[in-house]
């Protein structure tokens, strides 16, 4: 049998490679599998020799890898990977954690290799327009560094001082930044960050944590982008950090508060409250935790911070175990949206411009968007779908062409 | 030889072992198929207006002779198998195609770029309008029973015919009409 004309040999080896450290094999164990010498094997990881169907089909079932994932054309996304990989091995933890944050790293490289791969299809490249790297002062309070460049940093996104409820988009369609969420991640684990020079900064986050959760999380790998230190170093971060927390920590958790809750606005609300009742009651922290769409303890330290109510008060709220949900939900105050898909919205829309197209088929869109066939379709269905209302008030459905051009004539 | 996508739409209509009969041929599932069709979506008696995922159990269908199992075995399939599999990010989608061609059989498909690969490569195609016209051809169900079942198949799989799909016409004409 010729060998298949459609395989690039260095590309297939290197995919057996990752695979295979993946599985937490060695060579020579892989070699025994197949039946051959060590040599030989490592002659098709290195791409000397091309493997043969029947050798790729086997190696996919002993990696516990689809067919499709060894051979797909394009080169592989080389540096996400082994850099978390490190970072994580050097975390001391059981197998069970040590398993479930490596099939979260496996994860993220998989869709960041993915969203390549559409913007390739497409023919969209990605331009993020990343800020300049914040070089942190040790002879200052890294806390006080962060407010700084958290109002930098709203200023250059033309954010003002509201709150951000679509902060997902936010970072991924003006910063440029790559959001996945997985539910891989130990529950300890808020969330990672890695850079690549291919794809730029990647940021998975554990979907398992609250929405209010989330948002922090993402702002706290943010500021590990933001400074120099950081920007190429992969990181793994914990819920909590126990024991005195370096710097750059300090500078990413409160980067991540002063961005939610800006200290002119908090200060602003918090006086037109006072003013306006004479009292600032737990029914108002509520209120703000809901309108900065925040945790409450987040809300509550922050206003702690800023000195505005006695040091202490987030802890006097635990111990009472006050029910923040339940606050809200007496308010009356409503949900707000929450993005929780896997797959960032831009990543989305070029998977369902890409299907529209007949680029991709329902089988491979549904593995794109991690879903099954039925929902990928349904996907598509809202995505193409616009919710108008006619001057009768009637409400219609339009059906969006993607591939139509707006452009005049005269441009 | 039928792929995932058209197996969950037939699944979908409630109907799919009759829908299979009907054809007169004899199916074929690839492995890797099987393992891709695991759930089907099915009204939630608990919270009305929205659905839940049951699992398939396909042993029936093997076990009564509806499906039969297969893969490639030789190296001609193999190496058409790995091709296939390189155009797409579905392994079931690739296995199909392959042996479809080796063996000179017809894939029942509603997948956008199979139906599209696998008529570039000179292979014969079917898909789920055509196989659901053939059941109601040859059973004569009442318009009620027939409606359900395209409507299922609509709500469960979402599954909305592409206009070059053969029967593509009367499947919107009866859905219009309901």
């Amino acid at each position: 049998m010729a060998e298949n004309q459609s395989l690039d040999p260095r590309i297939l080896g290197q995919r057996i490679s990752e695979a295979r450290k993946s599985r937490g094999k060695t060579q020579e164990e892989v070699a025994e599998f197949l039946g051959y010498s060590r040599p030989t094997y490592i002659a098709i990881e290195k791409g000397e020799r091309t493997a043969k169907p029947d050798e790729i089909i086997k190696l996919a079932s002993f990696f516990g890898r689809k067919v499709n994932e060894l051979v797909r054309p394009g080169e592989p996304v080389t540096d996400l990977q082994p850099q978390l990989r490190a970072v994580a091995d050097k975390m001391k933890t059981g197998d069970q954690f040590q398993a479930g944050l490596n099939a979260a790293i496996d994860q993220l490289q998989a869709l960041a290799e993915d969203y390549q791969e559409l913007e390739r299809i497409m023919g969209a490249p990605h331009r993020p327009s990343y800020p300049p790297e914040v070089v942190l002062n040790l002879k200052l309070d890294p806390a006080e560094q962060a407010e700084v460049v958290a109002n930098q940093e709203r200023n250059r996104l033309g954010l003002g001082d509201q709150p951000v409820i679509e902060l997902r988009s936010t970072l991924e369609w003006d910063v440029g930044l790559r959001i996945f969420y997985t539910t891989d991640l130990p529950s300890s684990i808020a969330g990672m960050y890695a850079h690549s020079a291919e794809l730029g900064a990647c940021i998975l986050i554990n979907r398992n944590h609250p929405p209010e959760r989330r948002r922090v999380s993402m702002l706290h790998e943010y500021g590990h982008f933001l400074l120099s230190t950081d920007r190429y170093k992969p990181g793994i971060d914990y819920l909590t950090m126990p024991g005195r927390k370096p710097g750059n920590e300090r500078f990413a958790e409160a980067f991540a508060l002063c961005f939610l809750m800006p200290a002119t606005s908090v200060r602003q609300k918090f006086h037109d409250i006072v003013a306006t009742t004479g009292d600032f009651q737990v029914a108002d922290l509520c209120r703000m935790k809901h309108f900065y769409f925040v945790s409450l303890e987040a809300m509550t330290l922050r206003v702690e911070q800023l000195g505005l109510i006695p040091k202490g008060t987030w802890e006097s709220l635990k111990e009472s175990k006050f029910a923040p949900r339940k606050a809200e939900a007496m308010l009356g105050l409503p949900s707000h949206p929450v993005a929780d898909e896997i797959v960032p919205e831009r990543y989305k829309y070029l998977a369902v411009h890409a299907y529209e197209r007949g680029k991709l088929g329902d089988s491979d869109l549904a593995h794109y968007l991690r879903c099954d066939i039925a929902t990928a379709r349904e996907t598509v269905a809202r995505t193409l779908t616009s919710r108008e209302v006619e001057p009768s008030g009637e409400e219609r459905a339009v059906t969006m062409n993607f591939d139509r051009s707006l452009l005049g004539d005269t441009r | 030889m039928i792929d995932a996508c058209c197996l969950i739409d037939l699944l979908a209509s409630g109907q799919a072992e009759a829908i299979l009969r009907a054809t007169g041929y004899g199916w074929h599932l690839p492995s890797v198929v099987q393992a891709e069709v695991q759930y089907v979506r099915e009204h939630d008696p608990d919270n009305p207006g929205s659905y839940r995922n049951v699992p398939v159990a396909l042993t029936p269908f093997v076990g009564s002779g509806v499906l039969t199992p297969c893969q490639p075995d030789d190296p001609r399939e193999q190496d058409r198998y790995i091709h296939y599999a390189t155009l797409f990010r579905s392994d079931g989608e690739a296995m199909c195609l392959a042996l479809a061609e080796c063996r000179g059989w017809t894939v029942a498909t509603d997948d956008r770029k199979a139906i599209l690969v696998a008529q570039q490569a000179g292979l014969s195609v079917i898909s789920c309008p055509e196989l659901v016209k053939a059941w109601a051809d040859a059973t004569r169900p009442d318009a009620t029973s027939l409606d359900q079942v395209l409507s299922d198949i609509r709500s469960f799989a979402q599954f909305r015919p592409n206009q070059t799909m053969k029967e593509a016409s009367w499947w919107m004409s009866r859905v219009k009409g309901t």
